[in-house]
């Protein structure tokens, strides 16, 4: 059964209409995996070299042992951005006499198929194997290992439960990420040394049986409540992604005023506040304003490296939404894209709304995000190069990226068992959007010229920015010849 | 004016719609029958310019369809539930489709009171989003969007699907009174042979793709109809 499950999602995926895009984006994903596991590798072998040289000390167990919860600490950041949840359209098999427990746990079980999965054992493994053996026994070494890779499911687990919980909104993720963040910057300050306190739990994972126990007991408990929770919402109707109640004003009237585009817009929000999965763009946006505080305070202003940094920072921080919310820009009315069609609603109109959407929040973002001109005058500069290129180049990329190939979304999301949540897919379809001002500045870092640089970028936006007509123009010509394409996927599947 | 050309399609080797020549002149109740699978919403498709033609052409008013997007304005339909806005409520759907169309309060309210009788009090003034509604009440909604333009050509794909049979009269009876009053065209495809032949003057009979039957309304329509399909 479990074969045939298998199977049937990997016609799923080739069948799929959008095959083109998918397989893109797994090359690259594959891609990218490969160069990290293989500096995870390299790492690995030579840990116990790599920490007596950064650290000086040869009581390299004792160091490690101290960094782990650090380690952890970021894995539960990380997997929060780029971990989905797992999905699965079982609709169509739960009339078939399928136990629904096959399906769970197949399910759960495929949701460990990720990267995550393998980074604690790769990166630890020859380090525990080696140093920690030599230090206690072999028993000791693998009751080490396996406490940290146990640990690591519980982990990957446990926050399946607590995103499957909230829904596919980003309230307690968010919140979890807001409580780690300044515990983690805390510690850095040095007020609290959280490596000390967790790591005598390490250390005597490798001496005495009781971590073990723990985490394997944690990981227990974790997966059968989940499992539990997975079962308890099988119902379709118990589950709904979106809002029943329908008063309250929720359109813009001054939006009034700018005709028909005015118009799209108004719908667009009505959308995005009525339904769940759209508002995780909106919270998303907002967890990532905070982005800045992670970065700006260590910066090194006027070197390079502090150059790519608040570029980076500053393309994230007004370009999210746009970067999350533009990957579904036309999946978000898949469920209604024929009226598109058939009514006189010009796709100029119609990409022009997107534009404008888009740019607007961009702009709130980097006002939201005025403040860090506490870290210096350069944070604001290029933040404001960045807003500009956000809108004057981005948007447009956005835009013509979105109409390859797109998937049609349920924004109800009736099925139980289906949540899709930002994962590293989402992440890939990003790349040219923060890499393009990073790799347009590295001719001005090499050359020292870095306010150039970003003045340069800037004004591509502010280009962008004024041509805009032409660019639109251009990016509904496209759509007008991608339209049977992308009607027809929107209306299978 | 509705001039079909060679219209084709197919998908790979299988032809779905093969037409040669079919002409609708204004005014006309046109009927659309046929089996599963026979090429209705097919051809609908075509002539709204939602689907790409193998070969041939739709000409609207001696325009083709694929070249501009004028007719828009005076071509309403109503297919299936993805012409519907779903996250609103019936009311901002309607002022939404009165702002695109740039029709008066006026216009929106006298075409709305003209679906009271339909509507049973049901569908306007209700916190519901059109997602909520039953699929009777969603169709209601559809046809009421369709013909909210006052468009010369109505289409609409099934429309008796789904009504409970007041609602079914109801709408014969606005269809009889829409063409009436101003000459409006109406594309009707059904699976109801009693619906369709009480309506419509002209029948079209669509078998595999192909036209079969092209029939003038009469009282032997709905006996010819039942004796094909008995076969």
């Amino acid at each position: 059964m479990l074969i045939t499950l298998l199977r049937h999602q990997w016609l799923r995926a080739i069948r799929s209409s959008s095959r083109g895009r998918g397989c893109v984006t797994t090359v690259v994903l594959v891609f990218t995996g490969f160069v990290i596991f293989s500096q995870l590798l390299s790492f690995a072998f030579y840990m116990d070299r790599v920490v007596q040289e950064a650290t000086g000390r040869s009581d390299t167990v004792a160091v490690v042992n101290r960094f782990l919860i650090y380690y952890y600490f970021f894995e539960i950041i990380t997997r929060l951005i780029m971990q989905k949840l797992p999905a699965m359209d079982i609709d169509a098999y739960r009339n078939h006499p399928i136990k629904t427990p096959t399906l769970i746990h197949y399910v759960l079980g495929t949701s460990y198929f990720t990267p995550f999965t393998f980074i604690v054992p790769i990166l630890f493994t020859p380090f525990a194997l080696t140093v920690v053996g030599a230090q206690t026994s072999d028993t000791g070494a693998w009751a080490w290992l396996l406490t940290l890779i146990i640990l690591s499911w519980a982990i990957h687990i446990g926050l399946i439960w607590i995103r499957r919980m909230s829904g596919p909104d980003y309230r307690i993720p968010a919140a979890a990420a807001a409580i780690l963040i300044p515990v983690v910057l805390l510690d850095y300050f040095g007020w609290i040394a959280i490596g000390e306190y967790a790591a005598p739990f390490f250390e005597r994972a490798a001496h005495q049986p009781y971590p073990l126990m723990i985490v394997l007991a944690g990981f227990v408990l974790l997966y059968r409540q989940t499992f539990r929770l997975y079962e308890r919402n099988r119902y379709q109707d118990e589950f709904s992604g979106s809002d029943r109640f329908a008063g309250g004003k929720t359109s813009f009237d001054f939006l009034d005023n700018f005709g028909a585009t005015g118009e799209l817009i108004n719908q667009e929000i009505k959308l995005i506040i009525r339904h769940k999965r759209a508002r995780a763009s909106v919270v998303l946006c907002l967890v990532f304003l905070f982005y800045g505080l992670l970065f700006y305070p260590d910066m090194d202003i006027g070197t390079n490296s502090a150059a790519f940094l608040m570029i980076f920072v500053g393309v994230f921080v007004t370009g999210v939404f746009n970067m999350q919310y533009g990957q579904f820009l036309l999946s978000w009315n898949s469920g209604y894209f024929d009226f598109f069609i058939t009514n006189p609603v010009s796709f100029r109109d119609y990409v022009a709304s997107k534009f404008y959407l888009m740019a607007c929040v961009s702009g709130i973002c980097y006002l939201l995000a005025l403040p860090y001109v506490y870290f210096g005058w350069e944070v604001l500069v290029v933040n404001t190069a960045m807003v500009f290129y956000n809108v004057g180049v981005n948007s447009y990329i956005i835009i013509f990226l979105a109409m390859w190939e797109p998937q049609k979304i349920d924004l109800n999301q009736k099925s139980a068992f289906s949540f899709q949540g930002v994962g590293a897919a989402q992440w890939v379809m990003a790349l040219p959007l923060f890499l393009g001002p990073i790799m347009l500045f590295i001719p001005f870092a090499i050359l020292d010229l870095r306010l150039q640089g970003i003045l340069f970028i800037g004004l591509l936006g502010i280009l962008g920015i004024l041509f805009q007509k032409t660019l639109i123009a251009l990016c509904s010509r496209r759509l007008v010849r991608l339209k049977y394409d992308i009607t027809s996927s929107f209306r299978s599947e | 004016m509705i001039t079909i050309e060679n219209l084709k399609k197919a998908y790979g080797n299988e032809v779905v719609l093969d037409i040669d020549r079919l002409e609708i002149p204004p005014g006309q109740c046109f009927g659309l029958v046929g089996n599963n699978g026979a090429g209705k919403t097919t051809l609908f498709r075509l002539m709204l310019d939602m689907i790409r033609p193998t070969d041939g052409k739709v000409l609207i008013n001696g325009r083709d369809v694929r070249e501009d997007e004028e007719w828009k304005r005076y071509v309403g339909s109503y297919l299936d539930e993805h012409s519907l806005v779903d996250f609103l409520t019936p009311n901002e759907f309607f002022r939404f489709l009165a702002k695109i169309y740039n029709l008066s309060s006026d216009d929106l309210k006298n075409h709305l009171g003209k679906f009271e009788d339909l509507f049973q009090g049901e569908i306007l003034n209700k916190n519901k989003y059109i997602r909520d509604l039953s699929r009777g009440n969603m169709k209601k909604v559809g046809i009421a969007s369709a013909m909210i333009a006052f468009p010369d050509i109505v289409m609409l794909d099934e429309p008796f699907e789904n009504l409970d049979p007041s609602s079914q009269i109801k709408l014969k009876k606005m269809i009889h009174q829409e063409m009436a009053d101003r000459k409006v065209t109406f594309l009707i495809s059904s699976h109801d042979l009693n619906h369709v032949t009480d309506v419509c003057e002209r029948i079209v009979l669509l078998e595999k793709g192909k036209a079969i039957k092209d029939i003038a309304g009469d009282e032997n329509t709905l006996a010819t109809l039942e004796a094909y399909f008995q076969q």
